[in-house]
This record gives C-alpha cells, structure tokens and sequence, in this order.
C-alpha cells in the first residue's frame, strides 16, 4: 500500500506515521524552552515527543502474523522513514501507547 | 549394524547462543548474519518482541530467541550482539524476522532421525553434540499462536 503525504512524529520512543489529510492540529506551543507540538486526531491529542517532518510518500507493508503474535496494537502497516521503522497509523484507532492522557480541567 | 554415515540423513543447521542455551536454526531458513542492528522497541509488545529495525530496505520484527526457547532475555538495552535474519511462518506465508542471540558459532549437519522430538513453542526437538545439546528450531511454527 502506498500512503501519501504522512506526518512522522516521535512518540514513546516510536517513529509513527499519522495520514495527514486526518491530522486535525498541528501546532507549536507558544512560549516554552523547547519545541511542543500539539497534534490532534480525530478530536484526540496525541502523546508527541518530537515532530519529524512529513513523507511525501510511505510504502507502507501489512504487519505479519509473527509481528501480530506479539504485539497486538492497532496499525495500518510498517514503513520506512530515512532508513528508520515507522508504525503507521490508523487514524480511526490510534494506539493506546500515542494517545495522550486527557488533562484534568479546571 | 549403524547405517553408514553417507545414508544418513542430515541437514545444515547454524548453531547460536541464546540465553545460555545452544540453538540449531535450519540453515535453509537463514537469509543473513548480521552484527549490532539498531533496533527500536515498541511499547506494549510482549517480552519476547524486542522491536523493529532496518534490514535491506524493509522494516524487520526482531524477537529474543533467548526468551523464545529458554524462558530468559538477553541483556535489556543496547543493539543485541547478533542478529540472525531468517524467514519464518508456514512455506505459503513466510515472512523475515531478527532472531537476536548472543552469538552465532557454526554450520553444523544435524541428523534428523538422532533429534528426540520435544515440542515446545519453537523447539522442534533436542540432539546431543560432542560439546553440546542443540535445540533444534522449527521456524515455521513461529507465526502460529502458542
């Protein structure tokens, strides 16, 4: 499968691939000593360490059965990203490890 | 009377250390050796996942093989010492993957009929060398459930 136009972004430690036409927010923190990014998904925030830039283009491979034996959260497949693994996501179904814990209000 | 040794039926297999263990992979199933692969961990995956890397252009799983056949993990953090790039899963659906060990030692011929089946996750059986006894791995079991 081959994806366009996909937002890399680091995430525990993660490169994942989020389809950009469904990336809601993409916006830097004002005001803080390093760069904070926030990056919504379909109404959700997304646990971002790092924003690497946007792919032009992804070839993205299904996760096969060995993989899935072992790891069992939601992707669309896996890529490659200037020669580093990118888990590219379902925007329908982030994984647990990329959403970002609701903030208390108030 | 011992059948001659050239009626023997015997297949390559390289042998590797995993967590204190030596391992027999089929030599047939092996694409590449390859030493300190950088590999990025995946969170939530099970123990036995150490997480992706790079191999030849494809993003490639690599497992501990240490805590497939001998219940242990290699050392955490760091690249593992040596990965064993092979093809795993049933013929029709076989995919690479890293089997990341403590070391690779050697091309040895194993005698198949001399392998005491003892099936467990991968392990298809177990046969004694002079300095050793091997596991002997059945790689085609790996993509299946537990």
């Amino acid at each position: 499968m081959r994806l366009d136009e996909c937002l890399i972004v680091r995430g525990g430690g993660v490169l994942w691939g989020v389809p950009r036409a469904r990336v809601r927010v993409l916006a830097r923190a004002a005001g803080t000593a390093r760069d904070v990014y926030r990056v919504e998904l379909g109404g959700r925030a997304l646990a971002v360490d790092e924003v690497l830039g946007f792919s032009a283009r992804l070839e993205v491979r299904p996760l096969g059965a060995v993989l899935r034996r072992f790891w069992s959260a939601p992707a669309l497949g896996l890529a490659l990203h200037d020669g580093r693994p990118v888990v590219v996501v379902d925007p329908d179904l982030p994984p647990g490890a990329l959403v970002a814990s609701e903030e208390p209000h108030g | 009377m011992a059948a001659p040794a050239a009626a023997r039926a015997t297949v390559a297999h390289l042998l590797v250390s995993a967590g204190g263990v030596v391992c027999g992979v089929p030599l047939d199933a092996v694409r590449r050796v390859v030493r300190a692969l950088a590999v990025q961990p995946l969170p939530g995956s099970s123990r036995e996942l150490l997480g992706l890397a790079e191999f030849a252009g494809e993003p490639l799983p690599v497992l501990d093989l240490a805590a497939l056949v001998a219940g242990g993990t290699s050392a955490p953090g760091g690249p593992a010492p040596v990965t064993v790039v092979v093809w795993a899963g049933p013929q029709e659906e076989r995919e690479l993957v890293g089997l990341a060990v403590e070391a690779a030692l050697e091309v040895r011929p194993l005698e198949i009929a001399a392998v005491v089946p003892s099936p467990s996750g991968l392990v298809r059986g177990e046969v004694g060398l002079e300095e050793a006894v091997v596991r002997v791995l059945d790689l085609r079991l790996l993509g299946s459930a537990p």
